[in-house]
């Protein structure tokens, strides 16, 4: 396909520790393409934020770590590069935002140096006076006030909007094509979270650049993504365009996560579904589907066959489940599961929990 | 861009408090500081005073020593003023040593502060060229075990360190004299010391061996400390974002990862001057080198307590002083602390 | 694929389990001072004190199994005799600082307030003097002596664990079963030594444990000084300082003691620093 930056290739990622193999990514595939926002939605736990460094290869493989499959940058592959050859790469082609801005600015260095570093760095400037000029005014560009006296500042002395308002303008210095954002918002007040977003939203369309966003709340990217992909346990469970996701949602999981956060309008005495148990253990990840013990329709066969992923209609809509919502199979699941009162994984199942 | 120049506006205002009151904070937390050196200063001079009075039997026949004659021992009594009281006596002493005057040595009637003079600058250089030897090994040791733990620098360094952790000061020094100063290989003096204003290339040649036996454990105790301070540094977010960033390792370890590991590195060697400005007993014995540590030991060996007393004001003293020191220092070095002052 | 990574995933897993060899070394090293010391008396061994003067600067012999000294005592013998001094000396001194400053630090952590404050002030007190020195400066007053260099060392020890214990009581003073004994209306003597000192114990014995080690090194540089046991009595760092005028001829004289010392001490520090990170695995395993 023409037009994809990033592509990714049955992405593995896999952590030895003391308690044996943590199963962090199996298997992801996704494709980013020139200019668009893909989101990439999960619990804590389901992989995404390993997933988004080893796009970029900050997970390496190492003694600890087993990593596998591919990833392309437009076409370069940047699973075959040395840890140096990459680093050309970040910051100047791939910027990457982090979650807490608390601890994602070094505590000991001026927020001035901390911009132009990078910017000298991947020779964006010719001087240290025009770095100067440039991090003013990449200041300036995300909204922070009076960006003279930012630059002298450390970062203990701004509030963390305006610290997460630093670190986008960092990501942003060399003016790459790809911006991996991992939970941009979610250390953040309420308040402060829509301004990011709506910061990091006309960034996007003043330029280019492509956008990974990452993040557990899937009202956060319903306005502000073209396509979702929907993690579990390390594997992408669905993957649609965002309309097209939020009208038809094909995996229980991706109902449940839609449920499981109160409708921004609408009547306010919606019961709030709540995912009954926890997200898996990925060091003793479940057999069959990983997320058959929490599914209300889990049947026998989810507890022991891992779904694949399949299209539902087309190719842009993929999902894996035995029993996708809306068909008749699910009903069926459905009915049954209510009538025993349990799943086929013995979770409780009343008929007010499947009701969507 | 206009639109988010206008939401920067609702940002929540940055925790800062007004310089005017930053400032106010910081000068409570260093008056706060001085109380307690004042405090601890008066009572570390105080047990320096009681050395005499501590003695037992009539103190002033011990200072005077074995072989004294009853006027000698009389004239003891008078200058010590024994019979007057204790917080008297302090009071005055005090005022002596303010104006730098400790008394005399009853044994060589050398005044006690000149005697500390000609020896606390031998002492002083030892003490320095050590620290800066045991950081020069330590530091690039531990930033390269970080970067790369477990790895054959990491443990070989450990392995070395923690034998020279359990090896004593006086037998390190001796294994060194075996080495290098011993038989066929003899390259450096085994005792002795040559001042610098002597003749500076023999000054360094009698320094060698008594600094690498004070460095040796010390070098080790740095090289752990900074080590996991580093690993844990290295875990940190700001890293992370470094690296995104395309930065080099190297730049990293050293521009961005040191600093913030260093506090506690900064402290233990900031002790251990003032610790080692008095403490080198152990090596100017074993090589006879006439620093303060000597003079410590000799005065005990001669019974002259006035320079025991002496001596053991100015190493508490300085070692109090100093800690005071690197708790300001600690001030300038990291811009988070000034704010949680 | 999935079978292969559990099979190498179980590897580590004993690897880390698994007692190195190094830990029996040392505790078997540390038993056999330990019982050579107790027993010396017992022990076929040549008389520490008396000269055999055919044995004097002599190197490794059937008779003599580390050679003879300076006046030609069998170096052996007062090896294993200069280990119940040394032994005696730092498991007294450390017991005596332990329980004191055990004590005063719980006190000071459990109370807080003006008490703390007080014991604050004492300790940064007595840590203004280098360690070394104020033990020689105690010494040099009171004369050299076994019980005054233990009482000497038990007072340097204690402000190090006066900051143990109150660090340590002011974690354990806030868990709810502690809080729960205050509500009851339990009395705070009973608290502190039926709640808090069961959690303060362990961590004090095992830096304990590692002090002592540090005490036979001072107490080895006390007699390297000339400030230690006062001969005949046979102690480690006394044996080294006797060699040291023949140090460049014969540096076995100096040498042998030295090395049973540096290993008594490694082996202390080893287990020592073994058991510090065994309860830090546990610690974050809970």
């Amino acid at each position: 396909m023409s037009g994809e930056l990033l592509t990714a290739d049955d992405v593995h990622v896999r952590f030895r520790t003391r308690g044996g193999v943590v199963h962090a990514v199996e298997g992801v595939s996704l494709a980013v393409k020139a200019g668009e926002v893909l989101a990439v939605v999960g619990e804590s736990g389901s992989g995404k934020t390993v997933l988004t460094r080893r796009l970029m290869g900050l997970v390496a493989g190492g003694r600890d770590t087993e990593v596998s499959g591919t990833v392309t940058y437009d076409g370069t592959r940047l699973t075959d590069l040395s840890g140096k050859a990459l680093s050309a790469f970040w910051g100047a082609e791939i910027a990457l935002i982090l979650q807490d801005p608390m601890t994602s600015l070094n505590p000991v260095k001026r927020i001035g140096v901390q911009l132009t570093e990078s910017l000298l760095l991947h020779k964006m400037v010719a001087t240290k006076q025009e770095a100067r000029d440039r991090a003013v005014a990449l200041l300036r560009d995300v909204g922070l006030s009076e960006p003279d006296r930012r630059v002298r500042q450390y970062p203990h002395e701004l509030s963390g909007g305006m610290r997460q308002r630093v670190t986008i303008a960092i990501a942003l210095s060399c003016s790459p094509r790809l911006l991996l954002a991992d939970e941009p918002t979610t250390a953040l007040d309420v308040t402060v979270q829509a301004q990011i977003l709506d910061l990091l939203a006309d960034l996007h369309r003043s330029s280019d650049m492509a956008m990974l966003l990452v993040t557990h709340d899937l009202r956060v990217v319903r306005s502000r993504s073209d396509r979702i992909a929907v993690m579990y346990a390390g594997k992408i469970v669905e993957t649609a365009p965002t309309a097209a996701l939020f009208a038809e949602p094909r995996m229980p999981y991706t109902e449940a996560l839609m449920n499981a956060v109160p409708p921004v309008s609408g009547p306010n005495h919606v019961r709030l579904q709540v995912i009954p148990g926890r997200p898996p253990d990925l060091l003793n990840p479940p057999t069959g589907c990983k997320f058959s013990p929490r599914c209300p329709y889990a049947q026998d066969r989810c507890l022991t066959e891992d779904p694949p992923l399949r299209d539902a209609g087309s190719p842009v809509h993929q999902y894996r489940c035995w029993y996708p919502l809306g068909t008749p199979a699910w009903a069926e699941a459905k009915a049954r599961n209510v009538e025993r009162g349990a799943s086929a994984a013995g979770t409780p199942v009343t008929e007010e929990m499947v009701l969507t | 861009m206009t639109a988010t120049v206008a939401t920067a506006t609702t940002d929540p205002p940055a925790p800062r408090a007004p310089l005017g009151a930053r400032r106010r904070q910081l000068l409570r937390r260093i008056r706060k500081r001085l109380l307690h050196l004042v405090l601890v200063l008066l009572a570390v001079t105080f047990l320096a005073f009681v050395v005499v009075d501590l003695l037992p039997g009539d103190a002033a026949v011990v200072v005077a020593g074995d072989n004294a004659t009853p006027e000698q021992v009389q004239q003891v009594r008078e200058t010590l003023q024994l019979d007057r009281p204790l917080l008297v006596r302090y009071v005055d002493w005090l005022g002596g040593v303010a104006t730098g005057d400790l008394g005399s040595s009853f044994r060589t009637g050398q005044p006690v502060a000149a005697a500390l003079a000609e020896r606390i600058p031998v002492s002083f250089e030892i003490a320095i060229i050590a620290q800066i030897l045991a950081l020069l090994v330590a530091v690039p040791l531990a930033v390269y075990s970080a970067y790369r733990p477990g790895r054959l620098v990491d443990r070989a360094s450990m392995t070395i360190g923690f034998g020279a952790a359990a090896m004593p000061q006086f037998v390190f020094g001796m294994v060194l004299i075996v080495l290098f100063a011993g038989g066929v290989t003899s390259i450096l003096p085994a005792t002795g010391f040559t001042p610098f204003v002597e003749d500076p290339l023999r000054n360094l040649r009698s320094i060698i061996l008594p600094c690498l036996t004070l460095m040796i454990a010390e070098a080790a105790v740095y090289r752990q400390l900074l080590r996991s301070d580093m690993i844990s540094t290295l875990q940190e977010d700001f890293i992370l974002m470094a690296r995104s960033k395309g930065l080099g390792p190297r730049t990293i370890l050293l521009r961005h990862a040191l600093r913030p590991s260093s506090f506690s590195l900064i402290t233990l060697s900031g002790v251990n001057i003032g610790r080692l400005l008095g403490g080198t007993v152990i090596v100017e014995t074993l090589f006879a080198i006439p620093g303060l540590g000597q003079l410590i030991v000799q005065a005990v060996f001669n019974r002259d307590y006035m320079i025991l007393q002496g001596a053991l004001l100015f190493v508490a003293v300085a070692y109090v002083v100093i800690n005071m020191l690197i708790d300001l220092l600690y001030l300038a070095l990291d811009p988070r602390v000034r704010r949680d002052a | 694929m999935p079978e292969t990574l559990a099979a190498t995933a179980a590897a580590p897993r004993i690897r880390l389990t698994r007692t190195p060899w190094g830990w029996w070394v040392a505790w078997t090293w540390l038993g056999a001072v330990v019982l050579a010391a107790v027993f010396a008396p017992l022990l076929p061994l040549w008389d520490p004190t008396i000269p055999d003067y055919r044995a004097v600067f002599s190197g490794i012999t059937p008779s003599h199994w580390l050679g003879g000294d300076t006046l030609g005592r069998d170096t052996f013998s007062r090896v294993v005799y200069g280990a119940r001094a040394s032994l005696l000396v730092g498991i007294c001194a450390v017991g005596i600082g332990a329980i004191v400053g055990g004590v005063l630090g719980m006190i000071a952590g459990y109370f807080g307030g003006r008490t703390e404050r007080v014991l604050a002030w004492v300790t940064d007190v007595v840590l203004a003097f280098p360690g070394l020195v104020l033990i020689i400066a105690i010494v040099a007053i009171l004369g050299a002596s076994l019980p005054h260099l233990i009482g000497g060392l038990a007072i340097l020890s204690v402000p190090t664990f006066i900051r143990l214990t109150r660090a340590t009581t002011l974690v354990v003073a806030q868990r709810e079963y502690v809080q729960a004994a205050r509500a009851y209306g339990c009395r705070p003597l009973r608290i502190i030594a039926k709640e808090i000192t069961p959690n303060v114990v362990l961590p004090v014995a095992a830096y304990a444990f590692i002090m002592i080690g540090t005490f036979i090194v001072v107490e080895g540089s006390l007699s390297f000084l000339g400030l230690g046991i006062p001969p005949p009595t046979p102690s480690w760092g006394g044996m080294i300082a006797g060699g040291r005028a023949e140090l460049l001829r014969y540096p076995h004289i100096s040498l042998f003691p030295a090395a049973v010392m540096f290993l008594t001490v490694l082996s202390i520090n080893y287990i020592g620093e073994r058991t510090r990170k065994q309860f830090e695995v546990k610690e974050s395993n809970l």
